[in-house]
């Protein structure tokens, strides 16, 4: 089945079924969802079949197939989510949803490479928000529908296994590369820079961004053996001489600028697979990319699923499509 | 392809950057990362057999990835690796 827009009382048809679920929507909205085997986060955003849409009216749904018949739905708070490979599938995949800019978010920002099993299973997922009008005034958050809790500073995880025949992947559709500017360092782990090392020179970053007029709408990439990862420009705050992000840089971690794209689309379509979409489970891409490549009404290449703070594969991520597929071994 | 073929000498030369082939998996790369850099940051060659160990266990329970079957092919037949040294 396609993963698309439902209405509550579609979702609710599902869920009373016993499907499992992935949803994404507004809190009023997945606070309706009877309880059941699914999970939530809030987001008005969406890659629809008929292009990029805000609203709150409808709920976005990812059904998980009937082949897979085992799970568990935990919830994870800020000391508990360094478990989170660790309690995985061996043989299966788990998809993650947390709440922007609460202790999990930015806990597991930080520290996912170092947990146990890092990368050892598929751990797909996303970080819950809100409408860009509501910053400041709604918290965004995650539903266990087990429960039907509500949770604004614990992510919530749905660890699946996988018969012996089938195989869960995650890729990366990424259309940033590294520019051949400057070589850029951090002296420390952190959401937010001061200094930074400039081509093997201690600097101020905010006022290295402002004095190259640097596009922040681009991000800075860092090339992991061959990934490429983003580093996403939040803000720069030219009175505190700092620079914020939406994801952590690491000291040690050589970045660059990204080079421009003229055209996010054809970027972006360039980039696509070009077989195996239809093993695509789950989807999502990134709200920076949404806004600055306006992409309300605009379709992705078939591609669907929310539009969200932040991306996870394996780690936290930013401007990025991320996709989990099933495919058979 | 079994990942159990290829010799510690290999994946070691991969951790310490000895050889660099680019590889598809996406897990691969982010895991290889990591683990190359903590080894440049971390004194002692207890951080080299931890980084081991740690990239084994990734190859036990990931050989069957199509992408990561495509790296293992990539190892074994390619980059600066003769036949007979596998």
């Amino acid at each position: 089945m396609q993963n698309k827009l439902y209405s509550i009382s579609e979702v609710a048809e599902k869920v009373k079924a016993g499907k499992i679920l992935l949803l994404a929507g507004d809190e009023g909205m997945l606070s309706q969802i009877p309880s059941g085997k699914w999970i939530g986060g809030t987001i008005p955003y969406f890659m629809s079949e008929n292009g990029g849409i805000i609203t709150k009216d409808k709920i976005f749904v990812t059904e998980l197939p009937d082949y897979i018949t085992e799970i568990s739905i935990k919830k994870y708070n800020e000391s508990a989510v360094k478990e989170v490979y660790k309690d995985g599938q061996d043989f299966g995949f788990s998809i993650i949803i947390i709440p922007a800019s609460g202790k999990v978010h930015l806990s597991f920002a930080l520290n996912a490479p170092h947990y146990e099993g890092f990368a050892t299973r598929p751990l797909i997922g996303w970080i819950s928000g809100v409408h860009l009008n509501d910053l400041g005034k709604i918290n965004p958050a995650v539903f266990s529908g087990q429960t039907k809790e509500k949770l604004t500073d614990a992510a919530v995880v749905l660890h699946a296994k996988l018969p012996k025949n089938k195989i869960a992947e995650l890729s990366i559709i990424n259309i940033f590369s590294q520019s051949d500017s400057d070589t850029i360092k951090f002296t420390e782990n952190s959401f937010s820079a001061k200094e930074a090392i400039v081509n093997g020179k201690l600097v101020n970053f905010a006022e290295y961004v402002t004095d190259k007029k640097i596009d922040t709408r681009l991000p800075l990439v860092a090339n992991y053996s061959g990934a490429m990862i983003n580093i996403s420009f939040q803000s720069v705050d030219a009175d505190k001489k700092m620079v914020n992000f939406y994801a952590p840089v690491f000291k040690e971690v050589e970045y660059r600028l990204a080079s421009p794209v003229s055209d996010y689309i054809t970027s972006f379509l360039s980039e696509m697979p070009k077989t195996g979409k239809e093993n695509i489970l789950f989807s999502c891409n990134c709200i920076l990319n949404f806004l600055y490549s306006e992409l309300e009404g605009k379709i992705t290449g078939g591609i669907t699923g929310p539009i969200t703070f932040g991306e996870i594969a394996y780690q936290l991520l930013n401007q990025t499509m991320t996709n989990i597929t099933i495919t058979d071994i | 392809m079994d990942y159990i073929i290829i010799p510690d000498k290999v994946w070691l030369d991969l951790l310490t950057e000895k050889i660099k082939p680019e590889f598809q998996s996406l897990a691969f790369r982010v895991l290889l990362s990591r683990l190359i850099l903590e080894i440049k940051t971390t004194k002692g060659s207890d951080a080299t057999s931890k980084c081991l160990r740690e990239l084994k266990e990734f190859l036990r329970l990931n050989s069957n990835l199509p992408s990561l079957q495509k790296d293992l092919q990539k190892i074994v037949t390619g980059y600066t690796y003769k036949s007979s040294t596998i």
